[in-house]
């Protein structure tokens, strides 16, 4: 149990946790974890997170008012850190918290007060509700709307929702919704019940066999008048403070897997001089993503507004990524088809492939990259 | 369980207002007055200051304008020169030139050790300094390393005399360096052995391999800054070749590889680990490599004539990358370690 959290910096805090992690009985069904499918994983991983926030370990790093023990964001970054090097998965739930906490905090304080403490303990989860059937990498004609209810101060939510990561195991999400105008200047941030009638929430089994996400359709769902996230018309900003929060945190802690992934692969089967120039791309692609994140989490901490560059780190993350798993691949030969006890690391195989299609396809990001870094000209 | 590589971050000395000075003063020493020697013209800037201050950002700016400017001065040698000087505690060795192998990979040594002479085969990266001592790294047989000081005035001029320019490929990559070709009594030089000698080569090594990277990455920033500069001005079809995506795509992709190996370079820079600049390298020299060939790709035909300078950046950039070991060997060497470890060691703590 921390005490008194004052760390003098997160590598401190990162062996501190080390020392928990690997001496508490209460870890042990945790290390080398493998599920054996995506609901049992978030329901046994939901007992780590709690045991990581009664502990303390999680609170570092958010602030105490909606449940922290305070500190930046780099805390939270070491703690990825440490239970990857503990081969320790990171609750999904985690991730989602580096997306939404942050904006929460800054758009809707009432709702960071009431309700982040009991999600930063794992007593219940979120899903995020963006893209639509029509509106992928074009998420400013997203069609779902929201209209003013007859009882004068709640919305109704029509419309679907796709590719909503936990949607079917969460009570909650946080949704884009077209309230005005078409374009993005109509949209506006929500937080929706999910467990309410006119909502029908559907797992999608993914090209891994697990269902990672969920089809939402929603038809006249309510929602409260005190569950706008910031103003009216003003998702598309909050979208895009969201979008930093996701490229460096994730980054960080993808490249934490990549690691781990890479010694836990080598485990089995025989190394070859012929696979090793691969491996060694890979290893060094993982390091600039490692040092690339790193410098993104250091400018959150420091509160910096990070602009189009992170859109670096998620295509960072795609070569890495990609690099990482088939040098993974390559290394195991016959067993990565035939070995049934190797299903886990065929199925992050599989989800790996993702990397250039989530959160922005690689075409997008390069196109920003070019047109908003380097600067190269817009179409005419 | 120690698996991260490097202790607490040391933030930069020299803030981003003077770093930017002194980039600036840097891209004049290297680009003017190439009359005179660089050591000269970097004392004239209060180089040994700046170096004392803050030696990684110094060392890294310094070799990314190299790279950058195509610059013809050769600030490898003496570094690496000092630094065997500093390992194996022998000061006069600083000002030493440096005969690299023939390969230029430091462990493919094609200098040896012959009965009672030194077989002398390798690269010096520019004119040796009047007056000059040589340093050969040695294959001393069965593969013990050594390191000859050819300290005999007579043998050092014989082997200046016969050294010869390369031209085959670097022609014009600003940088001239001359092959060596001589046989030395053993009785003109001193042979420093063992792990000492095998660690003070390791040492410099790193350093090379690091600031190679550093100068790579300064390559692959240039080439790329002047294709999206040429794919702004050129059109076809009525437009800016700049808008079309098949080419923003390209050139975002290898930009994305070149930041990746500068924050790569930032790390090894601020850490005595061989591990970390063996890495650094690796990713330079892919990137600039890439950088090199979407830049051809976006220059189209005018990229390919002699008169254009994109070809003097492709030359460096290979000279650059097999300086120390090229990208590819050192994938292998990187992979091959950590499938003998079964570790991938984590770089950089936060």
């Amino acid at each position: 149990m921390i005490e008194h959290p004052n760390y003098p910096s997160p590598t401190a805090y990162g062996e501190a946790l080390s020392g928990f992690l690997s001496s508490d009985p209460r870890v042990t069904p945790y290390l080398g974890y493998r599920p054996h499918d995506f609901e049992e994983g978030a329901g046994h991983l939901s007992n780590l997170q709690r045991l990581l926030f009664d502990e303390g370990w999680s609170r570092l790093g958010w602030p105490t008012r909606c449940g922290g023990l305070d500190g930046d964001p780099r805390f939270r970054a070491a703690m990825f850190d440490a239970l990857w090097l503990h081969d320790i998965l990171i609750p999904e739930a985690f991730t989602t918290l580096e997306i939404l906490v942050p904006v929460l905090l800054v758009y809707a304080p009432h709702l960071a007060d009431a309700l982040l403490p009991s999600l930063l303990r794992g007593d219940e989860g979120w899903a995020q509700a963006f893209s639509e059937p029509d509106a992928g990498s074009d998420l400013a004609s997203l069609r779902t709307r929201m209209e003013p209810d007859s009882d004068g101060v709640g919305w109704r939510i029509t419309g679907q929702k796709v590719w909503s990561t936990y949607g079917h195991l969460a009570r909650r999400s946080v949704l884009l919704a077209r309230s005005g105008e078409p374009g993005h200047r109509g949209l506006t941030m929500v937080l929706l019940d999910l467990d309410q009638p006119g909502v029908d929430v559907r797992p999608i089994r993914a090209e891994d066999g697990e269902n990672h996400f969920s089809e939402i359709f929603l038809d006249g769902a309510y929602l409260p008048g005190d569950r706008v996230i910031g103003t009216l018309g003003q998702g598309w900003a909050i979208a895009m403070y969201m979008l930093q929060w996701e490229r460096g945190a994730w980054g960080w802690i993808q490249q934490g897997r990549f690691h781990n992934r890479i010694e836990r692969a080598l485990e089995h089967g025989v190394a070859s001089p012929a696979n090793a120039a691969e491996l060694g791309r890979a290893y060094a692609l993982t390091t600039a993503l490692r040092l690339r994140t790193r410098d993104t989490v250091n400018r959150l901490a420091a509160e910096e507004t990070l602009g189009p560059e992170v859109s670096i780190d998620k295509l960072l993350i795609v070569d890495a990524e990609l690099a990482t798993w088939d040098a993974i691949r390559h290394h195991l030969g016959a067993a990565f088809e035939l070995d049934d006890a190797l299903h886990w690391l065929r199925g992050e195989f599989f989800f790996s492939r993702a990397a250039p299609i989530y959160g922005g396809s690689q075409e997008i990001q390069r196109t920003l990259v070019a047109q908003r870094v380097l600067g190269m000209p817009r179409e005419s | 369980m120690n698996d991260t590589v490097g202790d607490s971050v040391n933030d930069s000395v020299l803030d981003a207002e003077l770093l930017e000075m002194l980039r600036s003063s840097l891209t004049k020493v290297l680009t003017e007055g190439s009359s005179v020697a660089l050591a000269v013209r970097l004392a004239e800037l209060g180089w040994d200051d700046v170096v004392a201050n803050d030696a990684p950002s110094a060392l890294q700016a310094l070799f990314e304008i190299s790279g950058e400017t195509l610059s013809g001065a050769d600030p490898l040698s003496p570094l690496l020169a000092r630094s065997l000087a500093d390992s194996l505690g022998a000061p006069d060795l600083a000002s030493a030139a440096l005969v690299l192998p023939a390969t230029l990979h430091p462990q493919q040594l094609t200098s040896s050790v012959d009965g009672t002479s030194i077989v002398v085969s390798g690269v010096l990266l520019g004119p040796a300094p009047a007056g000059s001592t040589l340093l050969v790294p040695v294959d001393r047989g069965d593969g013990a390393f050594g390191v000859a000081h050819v300290h005999a005035f007579d043998a050092i001029a014989t082997a200046i005399e016969a050294a010869s320019p390369v031209e085959a490929v670097l022609h014009e990559s600003g940088q001239h360096p001359l092959r060596v070709e001589t046989t030395v009594a053993l009785s003109d030089a001193a042979v420093f052995d063992g792990p000492h000698a095998q660690a003070a080569w390791e040492t410099a090594v790193a350093l090379g391999r690091w600031t190679s990277a550093a100068e790579l990455v300064g390559i692959g920033m240039r080439v790329l800054a002047t294709a999206v500069a040429y794919a702004g001005e050129r059109t076809q079809y009525g437009r800016a070749i700049g808008s079309f995506q098949a080419l923003q795509h390209r050139i975002a992709g290898a930009h994305t590889l070149i930041v990746g190996a500068r924050h790569v370079v930032d790390e090894a820079a601020r850490r005595n680990d061989p591990w970390v600049a063996l890495v650094a390298k690796a990713a330079a020299g892919r990137a600039a490599e890439l950088a090199c060939t979407q830049a051809q790709q976006t220059y189209g035909a005018i990229g390919f004539t002699w008169e254009h300078e994109f070809h003097r950046y492709l030359r460096r950039v290979y000279l650059v990358d097999r300086r120390l070991g090229d990208w590819r060997s050192l994938e292998f060497e990187i992979g091959s370690r950590i499938q003998a470890t079964g570790r991938a060691p984590r770089i950089g703590v936060l």
